[in-house]
């Protein structure tokens, strides 16, 4: 009986095997030399040359598509020296990648209608950045997320950013250090945990906050430098962060004010200080920080008082003089100081763009409901007038590798 | 219905179909020495290295007895027969009464001398290599040993090697191998129970245990199952494990070998059985289990430390041979998104160009690869070098640059080959394994590993070998046991013998550890 059970089963696992999956020497449809991995998505309002597509909706709604296809012969090559985007003479053939540009009313159909330009299906399983324009930014971009989502194939875990001006031209800025324009995008964000002047963002995260009621959140920000130099190529520049109520854009943060706004939210890992202490310039690094914060409705305003610690350690001191534990007591406050400011900066940035990052408003949402019902009403009013309370704690733990000062006394000998 | 007619070929164990087995008939010896002569050039067929040599016996009385020595040219040792058979037999004057006692007794100076009242025990002895004395008038006969055939001598071994431990292996002489054995365990103990095997080539087999150690239910067992064995011809002793195995279809070996007679001994010490086959230099050892497999005597010759370290580079070479092709397959063809992305892009450059799609680009080179090592086992040593450069050169860098292959597969493939021969004893699994995991992977994806990695559990834990877990120390777990499973542990920590066997004597050693001062 074992052996006619094993007969019919191989039997009927012969004929599976060759029929559903295609027994063919070359397998056709996902085989490596038959996807286009996409690696960064750019999305654009139109600007009106429709590029030979055709669209199906609204003419107001029409996007520019550009996806980052990586070229699969030339990429896994070094980087030649000196290969300029021109020196090819041939445009941007023969570079390790391609930007395709789409245009169409929404963005699946826009993604479909790159077929009518790529010779394989575009692959976006390995997409690592999707970039978008702060003019749709400024209309609302939780829309466009919906296909992220939606789609079995896209990863939500990928990196959000918001342009200066055109996202297309993002991805053809070509980097320095790494052949795709769209890699280098990505690890520039990934290494900006190292000064946490730009907060982290993906796609999720994004929707998470913009679902979150009574919370804005923030998008890191990318610009191209143009250097003046006609000979130096242009490079990316992510510093600061765009501010996004509800899904649309609001208005930007420069560096001080988003790490200002980072200190109270608990995201700083890494990162410089530089203080004024007296005459001297002092550089402190930022090891680990915490912070907390509460807010409390009094007297028809709202009062938030947050809680910050930081533990640091000593950079850099130029100067020279007296470094004993007095100094140190001193160098803390300018660092108190300086982290005051920098939060009271960025506080008063968001008040004036009537964005609440902090999450003030969920705050009394889930802690003081009675209150809330009081306020929600002139929600928007109350914050603009808010008051912050900030109590800071910085620690100095270490100097670094020498104990004392270097002796910078200059033309004088050891006496 | 076709599958009804397809497996009524395919049933095995059918015993209706078997032959008749019968014992020859015992024929007595004839009276008259002239009958006796004629009756053994018959049955010989008057063979060319059959040779009768006539013998008087001048017996005490003066009379001339007539005596008839047969024995086979070339399986004898002449000096031995000439000079302890004959010389004494010319030479001496035995009394006529009782001829053939006082010849065993008092005459022959040979070792060992056995009456024998059977014809057929008589040509049986013959057919061993030993040499017979018929006697005028007598019904029986003396079967002399002295067995002299040209052997092997004993070598290294070249299956079971391993850097430390001793370099004497088997050859395919049985008295040889049963010496070797001996030597080692100078127990009283040890047993050695002759079969007979083979209809027509009446092949020697000695099955051996120590008393008192193996299991009587796995020593039954074992001679049950060679009793049963009712074939023509037994050459070597996988004829005999294919005839014991119990699962024939399965991808695992139940019944294990070994050439080596350190080896050996040792397994017989934990319990286990062997049956030494002459004419085979490797000894089937029964029950086999999973781990054995892993378990190479080197480990127990070297230190602790380093034989742990090393066995567990076995356990990962045999589970990353089988898998990374399939794995491979998988992720290209199906998963490409589980790939990190760099290590997609070099995949990516270069699968560009090449005209197979993944799984058609492994299998071939797969198939290279097999087809190469099978032509490596039986080239004449000249040519060896040519199938190097060959399989080296053209294949690998050849193929490549013509862009029919890219380059992760052949780097795929050659580090599958080299994992593969890690553990030679298991190799012919591995080879198996690997196929099977090739296919799943390629037709199935991701779930297709999944289902063989589940599957090839399943059939691992669920065979037995002579009644033993195959599994066993992993499933069903025995803590004591694992200490020789994944790892080595101290000598001195192993106690006690694997779970199942040797119940009578549990305990191995007892050396209290580290030296006490």
């Amino acid at each position: 009986m074992k052996a006619k059970k094993l007969v019919s089963l191989l039997t009927f696992l012969t004929i599976a095997f060759t029929n559903f999956t295609g027994c063919s020497i070359k397998s056709t449809k996902r085989d490596l030399s038959s996807l286009a991995v996409v690696i960064g998505i750019a999305i654009d309002k139109s600007d009106g040359d429709n590029r030979g597509f055709e669209t199906f909706g609204q003419e107001k709604d029409k996007i520019l598509m550009t996806v980052q296809v990586v070229r699969n012969d030339s990429v896994g090559q070094q980087k030649s020296p000196g290969g300029e985007s021109g020196a090819g003479g041939e445009g941007d053939i023969g570079k390790p990648y391609w930007n395709v540009e789409a245009v169409g009313g929404n963005l699946l159909e826009t993604i479909r209608a790159a077929s009518h330009v790529t010779n394989r299906s575009l692959y976006l399983a390995q997409n690592q950045i999707v970039v978008i324009s702060s003019e749709i930014a400024k209309d609302g971009i939780a829309k466009y997320l919906d296909f992220f989502f939606r789609d079995h194939e896209t990863r939500y875990d990928v990196s959000l950013v918001i342009a200066e001006k055109s996202a297309g031209d993002i991805l053809s800025v070509e980097s320095h250090l790494d052949n795709l324009p769209a890699q280098d995008l990505y690890k520039l964000i990934k290494s900006q945990k190292k000064d946490s002047g730009v907060p982290e963002c993906t796609l999720f995260s994004f929707i998470r906050d913009y679902k979150t009621q009574y919370k804005s959140s923030l998008v890191p920000f990318v610009r191209v430098i143009e250097p003046e130099d006609k000979d130096k190529s242009p490079h990316l520049f992510v510093a600061g962060s765009s501010i996004f109520t509800d899904d649309k854009m609001v208005g930007i943060l420069d560096e001080k004010q988003t790490r200002g706004v980072l200190w109270v939210k608990d995201s700083i890992n890494d990162g410089i200080l530089a203080v004024e202490h007296g005459e001297t310039a002092v550089s402190l690094e930022i090891i680990s920080s915490s912070g907390k914060f509460t807010a409390k409705y009094e007297n028809g305003k709202i009062k938030v008082k947050s809680k910050v610690e930081a533990t640091l350690s000593l950079g850099e001191y130029q100067g020279d003089g007296n470094f004993d534990s007095k100094t140190m007591k001193m160098l803390e406050k300018s660092c108190i100081d300086e982290i005051k400011k920098e939060i009271n900066e960025g506080f008063a940035k968001l008040k004036e763009n009537g964005a609440d990052v902090f999450g003030v408003g969920d705050y009394f949402y889930r802690h003081d409901y009675k209150n809330w019902q009081k306020i929600s009403p002139n929600f928007n009013e109350l914050y603009k007038n808010a008051e912050l309370d900030i109590e800071v704690e910085a620690k100095i733990i270490r100097t670094g590798s020498l104990l004392k000062l270097l002796d910078i006394n200059p033309g004088g000998n050891n006496e | 219905m076709i599958l009804e007619k397809l497996f009524k070929k395919l049933k095995y164990n059918n015993s209706k179909m078997g032959l008749p087995y019968k014992e020859e008939a015992s024929t007595k010896i004839p009276y008259i020495i002239d009958e006796t002569q004629k009756l053994l050039k018959e049955r010989f067929l008057s063979s060319g290295d059959f040779v009768v040599r006539r013998i008087y016996v001048s017996c005490y009385c003066n009379a001339k007895k007539c005596a008839l020595l047969a024995y086979l040219d070339g399986m004898v040792r002449q000096d031995l027969l000439s000079e302890s058979i004959i010389k004494p037999l010319l030479h001496s004057a035995p009394s006529a009464k009782e001829l053939i006692d006082n010849i065993n007794e008092y005459v022959l100076t040979t070792g060992e001398v056995k009456k024998e009242d059977d014809f057929e025990k008589a040509v049986a002895a013959i057919l061993n290599g030993d040499c017979v004395l018929f006697l005028e008038n007598c019904s029986q006969c003396s079967i002399i040993s002295c067995k002299g055939y040209e052997k092997r001598a004993v070598e290294q071994p070249s299956y079971d090697v391993s850097m430390r431990g001793p370099r004497e292996s088997f050859n395919e002489n049985l008295r040889t191998n049963t010496t070797l054995l001996r030597r080692r365990v100078k127990n009283s103990n040890l047993v050695f129970e002759n079969m007979v095997v083979g209809r027509k080539t009446s092949t020697n087999i000695a099955i051996a245990y120590i008393n008192g150690l193996a299991e009587q239910k796995l020593v039954k067992e074992v001679k049950r199952r060679l009793g049963n064995i009712n074939v023509d011809m037994i050459l070597e002793s996988g004829y005999i494990e294919e005839y014991m195995e119990d699962r024939p279809f399965s991808v695992f070996a139940t019944v294990g070998i070994t050439e080596r007679p350190d080896v050996l001994a040792a397994k017989l010490m934990e319990g286990r059985v062997a049956i030494i086959v002459d004419g085979s230099p490797f000894v089937l050892t029964a029950p086999y289990l999973f781990v054995e497999a892993f378990q190479n005597p080197e480990d127990y010759y070297t230190r602790t430390v380093y034989a742990g370290v090393v066995r567990i580079f076995r356990y990962i070479a045999f589970f990353l041979s089988i898998m990374v092709p399939g794995i491979y397959v998988a992720l290209t063809s199906f998963h490409q998104e589980l790939i990190p992305t760099s290590l997609l892009f070099s995949i990516a450059a270069s699968s560009e160009g090449v005209p197979f799609g993944s799984f058609a680009e492994v299998m071939l080179f797969l198939l290279i690869f097999e087809l190469l090592k099978e032509a490596g086992i039986h080239m004449p040593k000249n040519i060896g070098q040519t199938i190097s450069i060959v399989g080296g050169l053209v294949l690998g860098e050849a193929a490549i640059q013509a862009g029919l292959i890219g380059a992760p597969v052949v780097i795929i493939i050659a580090f599958t080959a080299v994992s593969g021969f890690v553990v030679p004893t298991i190799s012919n699994e591995v080879t198996l394994l690997r196929w099977i995991f090739l296919f799943l992977g390629g037709f199935l994806g991701g779930f297709g590993i999944s289902v063989g990695i589940i599957g090839l559990t399943i059939h691992v834990t669920g065979i037995e070998s002579f009644g033993y877990s195959f599994a066993s120390p992993f499933m069903p777990c025995r803590p004591g046991d694992l200490k020789d499973a994944f790892i080595r542990a101290p000598l001195w920590m192993m106690r006690r013998r694997p779970y199942g066997m040797a119940t009578q004597d549990k305990v191995r050693e007892n050396t209290p550890m580290p030296p006490d001062k």
